[in-house]
C-alpha cells in the first residue's frame, strides 16, 4: 500500500487487489466483533474519579459501537463503488476518515495482542506461537503494516509509501 | 477618602445634571444613595484576577488555577506503536511533534507521562479522546 497526503488533511491511498483483499478482510474481521475492548482504567478511592471512570467506559462503549457502524458503512459503499477488474484501488480519504481507520487498524492489534494472552515487546517478536495463533500474529503484523504507511504519510516522511500519478494505471 | 473624592464629583455637576437632580430629588435620594453605594463595592474590591490560562498544551508542574486539580497521566503498553502514540499526542493536544515525542518517550522509558492538570471536565474530555485512540489513559487527583 502507498499513500499521499492531500492538502486537506486527508490521505489517497493506492494498494493493489492482493493488498485491498487485505485491508477490506481486516475492516470485515473489525465489523464482525472483533472490535477490541476498553482500555483498562487504574481504579482510584477518590469517589469523583470512580465516577469519571464509570462514564468513560461508557463512553468508550459507544465509541467503538460508533466505530464498528462507520467502518462497516465505510467498507460498503468503497466495495459498492469498486471496479472487478482494477489492477489498483485507489480510496481517498478525508482527515476525519484517516483518523477512525487509524483508530480501527489499533482497535485490532490491541484485540489481536490480546486473544494472545498479551505478551511483552520481547515475546511478540519470538516463534513460539502455535497454528492457531499465527493468524492473530500476523494480522498484529498487517495491521501495523497499514497504521505505518499512514503514520509516515501523514507525518510528511513516507518515501516508503509515497507515489507518482504514473504508477496509477487507468 | 474615597467617599470625599465622589462628593467633589457631585459638587461640580453641570447644570443640566443639576435641574434633572432638583426635579426629582426625593425620589431618587434612595437610589442615589445605592449608586453611591454599589459603586464603592465595586471600586473598593480588588481588580479581577487574570490567571494564565493553562491550556492543552502547558507543563503540569507550572502553578494554575485552583479548580485544575486533575492530572491526564498515559501509560505504558507493549503494544501501541511510537509513531502512533506520538501522532495521538499531536492530534488531542493539538501539541508540535518535537513535544509530542517527548512525552511518548517519557511513555516508553519511565512507564507513565503526565500529559496535563485540568478542570475534571477538561480532564475527563482528554482522557476520553486518548481512549478513543486505545491508549491507556487515566485520571489523577494531582496531590
Amino acid at each position: 500500500m502507498k499513500a499521499r497526503r492531500l492538502d486537506d488533511g486527508g490521505l489517497c491511498l493506492l494498494l493493489d487487489k492482493r493488498e485491498w483483499r487485505i485491508f477490506s478482510a481486516l475492516l470485515v474481521q473489525y465489523t464482525s466483533g472483533l472490535d477490541g475492548t476498553s482500555p483498562p482504567s487504574h481504579s482510584s478511592k477518590d469517589p469523583v474519579i470512580e465516577e469519571s471512570n464509570t462514564w468513560l467506559r461508557e463512553m468508550q462503549a459507544t465509541h467503538r459501537h460508533n466505530l464498528v457502524k462507520r467502518a462497516s458503512t465505510w467498507l460498503e459503499k468503497v466495495e459498492a463503488s469498486s471496479l472487478e477488474d482494477a489492477s489498483q484501488k485507489m480510496i481517498q480519504l478525508t482527515g476525519h476518515d484517516v483518523e477512525w481507520m487509524l483508530q480501527v487498524f489499533n482497535d485490532l492489534r490491541v484485540s489481536h495482542w490480546m486473544l494472545l494472552g498479551s505478551p511483552n515487546e520481547a515475546d511478540l517478536k519470538g516463534e513460539k506461537w502455535t497454528e492457531t495463533q499465527l493468524p492473530s500474529v500476523w494480522s498484529m503484523g498487517l495491521c501495523g503494516m497499514f497504521q505505518s504507511v499512514i503514520l509516515q504519510a501523514l507525518s510528511g516522511s513516507g518515501e516508503a509509501g509515497d507515489f507518482s500519478e504514473d504508477e496509477l494505471t487507468p | 477618602m474615597f467617599l470625599n473624592i465622589f462628593r467633589g464629583t457631585l459638587s461640580s455637576r453641570g447644570p443640566r445634571q443639576s435641574v434633572i437632580a432638583s426635579a426629582g430629588q426625593a425620589c431618587s435620594c434612595t437610589s442615589l444613595m445605592c449608586f453611591l453605594y454599589l459603586l464603592f463595592v465595586i471600586l473598593s474590591s480588588d481588580p479581577p484576577q487574570v490567571l494564565p490560562g493553562p491550556g492543552p498544551a502547558s507543563d503540569p508542574c507550572i502553578s494554575l488555577k485552583p479548580e485544575d486539580a486533575y492530572l491526564v497521566v498515559c501509560w505504558d503498553d507493549p503494544v501501541n506503536l511510537m509513531d502512533y502514540v506520538t501522532h495521538v499526542f499531536q492530534k488531542v493536544f493539538g501539541w508540535s511533534q518535537e513535544r509530542a515525542h517527548r512525552h511518548m518517550l517519557e511513555v516508553h522509558e519511565q512507564g507513565k507521562s503526565i500529559l496535563t492538570r485540568e478542570s475534571l471536565e477538561k480532564a475527563e474530555h482528554y482522557v476520553h479522546q486518548l481512549q478513543c485512540y486505545h491508549l491507556q489513559a487515566t485520571l489523577e487527583t494531582y496531590a
